[in-house]
């Protein structure tokens, strides 16, 4: 089993792939899951069928211009859904105004993540965030599945 | 004159003969028929007759119609009742020349009692000049009236007790109040409640202190109607002196369009603004793109690539920076017009002292001195706004240093009542004269950028958030070759 795993949801194909590619370079043990849209991250975490209970990522890395369903309603859903609510939710946007900022903590965000534009930037933020996710911050017995 | 004084023999009536013979006005004596006796060499440069042609005659040749034919009558009532209609009293008259000519004179009358009998002695002015510049300057009043009365601004003129005076007809459509129902009251009925208390302040102030706060210049306020309604004026006040008191004389505008108009422009401002934002917002996804996948290739793949290539490389990296770096500086200029900004009473202090502690670090790098002094007040505006004008300013004043010498930035302010006035100083490089317009183009850049860093947006944003808040700038050489910018800033959002 992985010790690491992220969801990463994202409808730019170039985001996606640079993102994957510099989790994958901060640690040999990451998994990453990719969705494009709110709908497939919501049945992906959310089974129809409650019997099956899909292993939870670590944390979830979500953009929030999404075509279909728009990433605030992804976040609040996620949020508000018992087997959800507890994951960690990364807001990874392109927008740095306070308003926006703002409304996504207040729709309950553990973090809030400006995409940079330099590539650098964003190996340190991928290994930032696999460091303190994975390995710092603790989990333990929040679900009954780990 | 006294009845029994007249004519005394001797050096008196020598004396006399003197006064009557050098008068410059006419002295004219008369009997109870009328018959003329004496007439003064004034009397005859006035009427044209030598005194031979007219001694012995009736007074009424010198007289043109109706006195003509009236002063027969006057003279036969005193006779008989001693009614005197016209003694003692001045009156304008007109008297007649020999040529026929009339002339408007001023005639006095006295009485006086002769040996042989009642004497009357007339003093006449001629008052044609008098007449003249009394008639020229009606004339001019009924000019300066038919201003007042057509001007299409309104015209209102107050005393220094602010009752009002005069109020045009231009003033009656404005307020909708009739001249005769507001002359004499206070003026501040025609100001909304708040402007009220202001304004018996001002005339307050300026009874103690004969300090004008309001002469001068136009400013932005508001009026009330007779209906209670108010709308946005612009009024000038000047004064003037009247018999030695003041009064101030207001011309008003009603600039309700030219306030739509203006909120107008504003709307297409914060449309033009959202558009600009969310293009530059869109166009970071494939600057993302190109950047990150270019160095994903010199990374994963560096090693199959050549000098050459590794160098193609290092310049779309360059690229993308400096265009990273435009979209963040048209984001942050699109975001000052954007949105309606709130604004609150700033203390302008608080916003330079954050202004100058953003550059803190580069101060003590570059060993920079920069003062602040002069009266800080407050003003109504974005204080976030504000801060970016002037961080840039400041930012520009150390940026711009000349190379060797440590830079000296001075931050003064003055306060002119209805607006603050800002300067910012250095001894840098200064701008050449012709380019002043210029640099506040956005992306106007003067140098390289190996020079000076930066995209040249900077002064771009501040002439917008200048804009923004109705203020001013200008751009002027300091003495030493550095530059000054000043800013003003209106106290008040409306004024």
């Amino acid at each position: 089993m992985a010790s690491c795993r992220v969801l990463i949801v994202e409808d730019e194909i170039a985001d996606s792939t640079l993102l994957q590619r510099a989790f994958c370079k901060s640690a040999s043990d990451v998994d990453v899951d990719v969705v494009e849209d709110g709908y497939e991250a919501i049945s992906f975490l959310i089974p129809d069928n409650d019997d099956i209970i899909p292993p939870k990522p670590d944390f979830i890395v979500l953009d929030l211009k999404l075509r279909r369903m728009d990433g605030h309603e992804v976040l609040h859903r996620l949020k508000t859904s018992n087997l959800t609510q507890k994951i960690p939710i990364v807001v990874f946007s392109s927008s740095s105004d306070p308003v926006d900022i703002q409304r996504a903590y207040d729709l309950g965000a553990n973090s809030y993540i400006v995409k940079p534009v330099r590539s650098s930037d964003l190996t340190y933020i991928a290994k930032s965030l696999h460091d303190y996710w994975c390995k710092v911050n603790c989990m333990k017995g929040v679900y009954n599945d780990r | 004159m006294h009845n029994d004084d007249f004519l005394k023999v001797g050096d008196a009536a020598d004396r006399l003969d003197v006064v009557i013979e050098t008068a410059v006005d006419g002295v004219i004596l008369i009997d109870d028929m009328g018959t003329i006796q004496v007439f003064n060499p004034a009397c005859e440069k006035l009427f044209g007759h030598t005194a031979e042609d007219v001694i012995g005659k009736n007074v009424k040749i010198l007289m043109p119609q109706p006195y003509f034919e009236e002063h027969d009558g006057y003279l036969a009532n005193y006779r008989t009742t001693g009614e005197k209609k016209i003694i003692g009293i001045g009156r304008e008259v007109a008297g007649m020349r020999k040529d026929g000519s009339t002339f408007p004179m001023e005639l006095s009358v006295g009485v006086a009692n002769q040996d042989e009998g009642r004497v009357f002695v007339g003093i006449i002015r001629d008052i044609t000049e008098r007449k003249a510049a009394e008639a020229a300057l009606r004339e001019s009043e009924a000019r300066i009236r038919a201003v007042i009365d057509t001007a299409v601004d309104g015209v209102i003129i107050i005393d220094g007790d602010a009752s009002i005076r005069i109020f045009n007809p231009a003033c009656e459509r404005l307020f909708g109040y009739r001249a005769e129902d507001v002359i004499g009251q206070n003026v501040k009925m025609l100001m909304p409640a708040p402007y009220q208390e202001e304004h018996d302040e001002y005339v307050n102030n300026y009874r103690t202190t004969g300090i004008k706060k309001i002469i001068g210049i136009g400013r932005e306020v508001t009026g009330q109607r007779s209906d209670g309604s108010t709308f946005p004026m612009e009024l000038s006040v000047g004064e003037a002196r009247e018999l030695g008191q003041p009064v101030f004389v207001g011309i008003i505008r009603d600039i309700t369009e030219r306030k739509a108009a203006e909120q107008e422009i504003e709307r297409n401002v914060r449309e033009l603004a959202a558009f600009s934002y969310s293009v530059a917002h869109d166009l970071k996804a494939p600057l993302r793109a190109i950047e990150g996948f270019s160095s994903a290739l010199a990374e994963d793949y560096g090693k199959q690539l050549d000098d050459a290539a590794q160098g193609y490389l290092d310049h779309i990296a360059n690229g993308v920076t400096h265009l990273g770096n435009m979209i963040d500086d048209l984001l942050e200029y699109s975001r000052v017009g954007r949105d309606e900004l709130p604004f609150h009473s700033v203390p302008l202090k608080r916003v330079i002292d954050n202004a100058i502690n953003s550059h803190r670090k580069t101060i003590e790098e570059m060993d920079a001195q920069v003062t602040v002094e002069g009266e800080w007040g407050k003003i109504e505006g974005h204080e976030t706004t504000l801060e970016g004008i002037f961080q840039n300013l400041i930012g520009n004043a150390l940026k711009f240093s000349r190379p060797g010498t440590e830079p000296v930035v001075e931050v003064r302010a003055i306060d002119h009542i209805h607006e603050i006035e800002i300067s910012v100083s250095d001894n840098g490089i200064g701008v050449p004269e012709d380019c002043r317009d210029k640099i506040f183009q956005i992306f106007h850049r003067l140098h390289g950028r190996t020079q000076y860093a930066g995209t040249g947006i900077g002064l771009a944003i501040v002439k917008k958030g200048i804009n923004l808040h109705r203020g001013r700038i200008i751009l002027s050489a300091a003495p030493e070759g550095g530059t000054i910018f000043t800013v003003a800033l209106p106290k008040r959002k409306h004024e």
